[in-house]
């Protein structure tokens, strides 16, 4: 459940203040897997990262009672001059995964990730396809309430979609998905409610198919 | 998964923090623990076969120990600031992970740089009474509480410049050029006992040239600080700018994790 009161959320551009969202009420039911869909510089990401709790709005509040994983995107969030194994390890005593919590939670990233010798490379020298292989199956070694996807997914090649469609598929079944995508075969797969974000405001759609008819259109 | 207090949760940030800036210091390069040793030693035995070359002995300490213990200090508090004020640009990936805050990263470089600090004042310290010189400190309790309350300022106005810098980009240039002018008037290198008591009065607002003085004072048995030299104005200046660095930290803690 997530409930949105008076959001207005505004980023500063060299040429003013620009709004992303203003008083934004919304209501987002339980137990429903979210797809996010708009058009680029809609405020997607941003609505996403303030769900998560990663971004803070200049008023109003987020509510929810879920516990909600890091935005799994293709950018940053890995220190590039450390090793891809290393970087799984600070995740994990960030969350406070340590001993052989952290040991097994390295083994899986690895064992997903199947980057082979460039797991111990420092991540800078990965190609896009490698980064999103270790930034999922990090997030895939954490069991979550929420996974914030963004993006992550469409990535990468046909082995690893399967790969990551099954155990992505396993996941769901405890815990759900906000996903922000511009793929609509993904959307339609995983997503079972849609927020169509534009024009600085958000659309609810219960069916999703209605939701990518009003997204096309 | 389950829930942590949020002590716990700080604990483990900078746990984790405090380790990848380990990492980012040595990790790269082999020299990189060389050089973390060599750059102050290198320091100090230029400056001090310069100065000992010039100066004469004094009968009640030795020189080298006086420049020491008032060169390391200041270089901790230095780094301190400087490495303050750039963790938020440096972290700002991770401020994706909503464990971490900009305070976590703070914390952790103070806690980084007091290390490296520490293991290189000790091994020079060793080094100079191997060597024979009166290294004795005359009342170490003080000596540490001193040193502490200059992280506790320096922590404070790292934070000042963390959030001054990334209002205005521009300022970090010249901030870091701050302590250029106070390596001078904090007589870390040279005694200002020649400089005229009008102009005296104005340097004595520069509270690191208290910190270093009261940590020589606390050294050498018989030290004479300089005139107006107070703990008291150390205490109140650290008060103030930890007020103030909170406060500000308070307002911006948003902006400065913004991507």
């Amino acid at each position: 459940m997530f409930e949105l009161h008076n959001i207005t959320k505004s980023y500063w551009t060299p040429r003013g203040r620009r709004y992303v969202f203003r008083n934004l009420n919304l209501s987002i039911p339980p137990n429903r897997n979210i797809g996010l869909i708009g058009r680029n510089g809609s405020g997607k990401s941003t609505l996403m990262r303030l769900l998560g709790g990663v971004d803070q709005p200049d008023s109003g509040r987020v509510v929810t009672d879920k516990n909600i994983s890091w935005p799994v995107g293709l950018g940053g969030s890995f220190q590039g001059s450390m090793s891809g194994r290393d970087n799984v390890k600070f995740v994990c005593r960030v969350y406070g995964a340590v001993g052989e919590a952290m040991r097994e939670k390295v083994r899986y990233v690895q064992d997903f990730a199947d980057i082979g010798r460039w797991f111990d490379e420092p991540v800078r020298s990965y190609s896009s396809g490698m980064r999103s292989r270790l930034a999922f199956g990090m997030s895939m070694a954490f069991d979550f309430d929420y996974y914030l996807i963004d993006e992550v997914m469409s990535v990468g090649d046909a082995h690893f979609k399967k790969k990551s469609t099954e155990v992505f598929g396993e996941k769901l079944k405890k815990s759900n998905v906000i996903l922000v995508s511009h793929a609509m075969p993904d959307i339609k797969r995983l997503c079972n409610l849609v927020l169509l974000v534009e024009n600085g405001g958000v659309r609810i759609f219960e069916d999703v198919a209605e939701g990518i008819k009003a997204y096309r259109s | 998964m389950q829930k942590r207090h949020p002590l716990e949760i700080v604990k483990s940030v900078i746990f984790a923090l405090v380790l990848r800036e380990m990492r980012g210091r040595f990790g790269r390069l082999r020299m990189g623990a060389l050089w973390v040793v060599l750059e102050p030693v290198a320091h100090l035995a230029a400056v001090g076969t310069l100065v000992t070359l010039r100066t004469q002995a004094s009968p009640s300490y030795e020189f080298l120990v006086w420049l020491l213990v008032g060169l390391s200090p200041f270089l901790l508090y230095k780094n301190i600031v400087l490495k303050l004020m750039g963790s938020v640009d440096a972290n700002k990936a991770l401020f994706s992970y909503k464990q971490i805050q900009p305070a976590d990263a703070f914390i952790a470089r103070t806690l980084v740089e007091f290390c490296i600090s520490a293991i290189v004042f000790f091994l020079i310290y060793v080094g100079l009474t191997w060597y024979g010189l009166d290294t004795r400190i005359a009342d170490p309790l003080m000596w540490l509480f001193i040193l502490l309350v200059g992280i506790a300022l320096s922590m404070s106005l790292g934070t000042i410049y963390a959030i001054i810098a990334n209002a205005i980009p521009e300022a970090a240039f010249i901030l870091r050029l701050t302590f250029l002018p106070l390596y001078i008037l904090s007589g870390v290198v040279f005694s200002l006992h020649r400089v005229p008591d009008e102009y005296m009065q104005y340097i004595l607002w520069n509270p690191y040239l208290h910190i270093i003085d009261l940590i020589r004072s606390k050294t050498f048995f018989r030290y004479n600080v300089y005139p107006g030299v107070s703990l008291r104005y150390v205490m109140e200046f650290t008060a103030i700018a930890l007020f103030f660095a909170a406060a500000a930290y308070r307002l911006r803690r948003f902006r400065l994790m913004a991507l």
